[in-house]
């Protein structure tokens, strides 16, 4: 059970990571306070006829601050402020508490955030860097286990700010979920309220 | 997130363990004219569905999900999956054959969960097993009731908003479920297509499950 939920958490939180502005490591990384942006998720599976599409907002502001939202199909909230996070979910058109984020996940995902944010792929314990070439880094599990759930991830850069446009998380043959951003907005100064609140 | 693994691995296997329900007595069945189409309740042809799940244990706790179920022939392919996308099981059974994982992670990789997961996709939508009679009940419901040699019964009624409830009396009464289906829309080439389910599992360790539609993809046939 705690592999699905650290898992779940992982993959939530750093996909807002991924998301968020940052440079090869290279190159001259984007001083990145906040950024919002749109993205689209859709989700691949061999029995699949068509991917189950999802979309929703995200919005990060530095050091910790991460609003991560699903509208559409099932609106989901996810909301990291510092030390803090809880999880909403929709239910009869509210949005009501998940209650059982456990706290060691939570320091175990916010130390993923801030590597990520610092560009430092390799000091990531659950997964080796590699980038070949500029505008892709790829992900390799260090685990076996880890790698039977998540074989490998792709993430390309556009533009020349290194901006994340695409997520590929591969989980096996023919089952993988892409993550596209579209319309990221930089450096504006974000409500507080909008990562303690729905 | 914590909650939606282990609850929704609980749900099915408590499931195997509920509070006995005893059946209820029925009246006689009366024949009626026209003929009601029993098959008409259930999906015609071959079929994708994707549903928001949502559910809730009677013991307190509850979770979500995103359920697919591909029914092709006489086969069921199936994948429950995170909210955010991450794959927490993957199984098929072809006909009555036994439930194949192709891919779960722990808790979902036991075969009991994933037997179960199968036998409640059956219940809501798959025509039961039996001979069918029509008929009406006392309170005027039309009626198709499924009766297999060995006693279990499952009657699906019309309800009168135009969709249908089902509810099942088995030998095992811990094998019962109750469905209810919610703003059905008819077509001739998906028979009554509700945009919403709710499957009740009774008693001290049951659970109710709330599936709504989300997306229906008419399969075409390989040639």
């Amino acid at each position: 059970m705690n592999v699905v939920r650290k898992l779940s958490l992982l993959l939530a939180l750093t996909l807002i990571t991924w998301s968020t502005a940052f440079a090869m490591p290279e190159q001259p990384r984007v001083q990145l306070q906040s950024v919002q942006a749109n993205f689209f998720q859709e989700k691949h599976l061999p029995i699949l006829a068509q991917p189950i599409t999802s979309r929703g907002v995200f919005a990060f502001q530095a050091p910790r601050f991460l609003r991560w939202e699903y509208l559409y199909p099932v609106r989901t909230l996810l909301l990291v402020h510092n030390d803090s996070m809880k999880k909403l979910v929709e239910v009869d058109g509210k949005l009501v508490n998940d209650p059982d984020l456990a706290t060691n996940s939570m320091q175990l995902v916010l130390e993923e955030i801030t590597n990520w944010l610092a560009g430092r792929f390799s000091d990531n314990p659950a997964f080796a860097a590699s980038f070949p070439d500029e505008h892709t880094i790829v992900l390799t599990p260090k685990d076996a286990g880890l790698a039977a759930i998540i074989s490998r991830i792709d993430l390309h850069l556009q533009g020349k700010d290194g901006l994340i446009d695409t997520v590929l998380i591969h989980e096996g043959p023919d089952a993988f979920t892409r993550l596209v951003f579209s319309d990221a907005v930089l450096n504006l100064t974000l409500a507080e309220s909008l990562f303690t609140a729905p | 997130m914590k909650r939606v693994a282990p609850w929704l691995f609980l749900v099915f296997v408590l499931s195997a363990c509920g509070t006995a329900q005893t059946p209820p007595q029925f009246v006689t069945l009366r024949p009626l004219a026209p003929p009601l189409s029993c098959a008409e309740f259930f999906p015609q042809g071959d079929w994708q569905y994707v549903h928001a799940i949502r559910f809730h244990l009677a013991s307190g706790g509850g979770g979500s999900a995103i359920g697919v179920v591909v029914l092709s022939g006489q086969d069921i392919r199936c994948a429950l999956t995170t909210v955010e996308g991450l794959t927490l099981f993957e199984g098929r059974v072809k006909g009555s054959g036994p439930v194949e994982i192709l891919r779960a992670l722990p808790p979902f990789d036991r075969q009991h969960f994933a037997d179960n997961l199968l036998k409640d996709i059956r219940t809501l939508f798959i025509p039961p097993l039996g001979l069918v009679r029509q008929g009406q009940l006392a309170d005027k419901a039309r009626v198709c009731r499924y009766e297999t040699a060995d006693g279990a019964i499952a009657d699906i009624m019309e309800t009168k908003d135009g969709c249908w409830r089902l509810q099942t009396y088995n030998p095992e009464p811990q094998r019962n479920r109750s469905v209810r289906a919610y703003s059905c829309e008819w077509t001739a080439q998906s028979g009554l297509m509700p945009s919403q389910l709710e499957l009740i599992a009774p008693g001290r360790n049951g659970y109710t499950i709330n599936l709504r539609l989300i997306s229906a993809q008419r399969l075409t046939p390989n040639p």
